[in-house]
């Protein structure tokens, strides 16, 4: 067993054309700098895009209105491990004082969240149609 | 000094200070602090306004937790979280 390695020199054609000695990949230095250089964008050499004035003022009244047209969403400022249920009375006695909820009330609730857990226990999907199917391209 | 017999049909409280800490507990309350972490974490990780979305977004007054023979009654007061354990005793409405 041996290997077969050739200890010749590369014999390059004189000319530079193809032959069965040219290398079957390009030089991958070159290739890279081929691609980079194709690829390059010259921001500086881009057109200037300045906005005429009142172009400019008629984009801030677009944007704004747009801004306010999103409903405005209430964010707490308050840290994460402060208490957000509840609001701060100094009435402490005659909140917890204050008369439990009735007994309809009450049997109301639980009946209520009894038909809501059976509910979603019953909740199903049902096999209308295929879901894939296949598309009739003429 | 919060006592037994202030609120009716009392049979525990506890005093929480506004980051948890237990400041006084008595009665069927006392020295529970696994009802204290489980009230905390009620009241400081849940968003109101996530869970009702359309609510006004004004926090509550009082949360009440009632089982059928007893409840507890969170408030918040004067920087400290107070529960309340009362037994359930339901009245019925008055029928004119």
């Amino acid at each position: 067993m041996g290997c077969c390695c050739s200890t010749e020199q590369e014999n390059l054609s004189q000319d530079g054309e193809v032959n069965e000695r040219t290398r079957l990949l390009n030089d991958p230095v070159s290739n890279t700098y081929q691609v980079t250089a194709s690829s390059i964008i010259d921001v500086g050499a881009l057109e200037c895009h300045t906005l005429e004035q009142h172009e400019y003022i008629e984009r801030v009244r677009t944007y704004n209105q747009r801004v306010n047209a999103i409903p405005q969403v209430k964010t707490s400022n308050k840290r994460h491990h402060e208490v957000q249920l509840l609001y701060d009375t100094p009435a402490t006695e005659r909140v917890l004082s204050a008369q439990p909820i009735s007994l309809a009330d009450f049997n109301m609730m639980i009946t209520a969240s009894q038909k809501v857990v059976a509910a979603v226990a019953q909740i199903r999907v049902e096999h209308k149609e295929d879901l894939v199917v296949p598309f009739g391209i003429p | 000094m919060h006592g037994i017999g202030r609120v009716p049909d009392e049979v525990g409280h506890l005093i929480l200070s506004e980051d948890g800490a237990v400041i006084a507990s008595g009665g069927e309350l006392e020295n529970a602090e696994q009802m204290a972490n489980t009230v905390l974490c009620m009241l400081t990780r849940i968003n109101k306004g996530q869970l009702w979305p359309g609510d006004s977004g004004d926090a509550f007054k009082k949360i009440s937790i009632t089982y059928t023979d007893h409840s507890y009654v969170i408030c918040l007061s004067n920087k400290n979280i107070h529960i309340v354990k009362r037994r359930f005793v339901p009245h019925e409405p008055i029928k004119v």
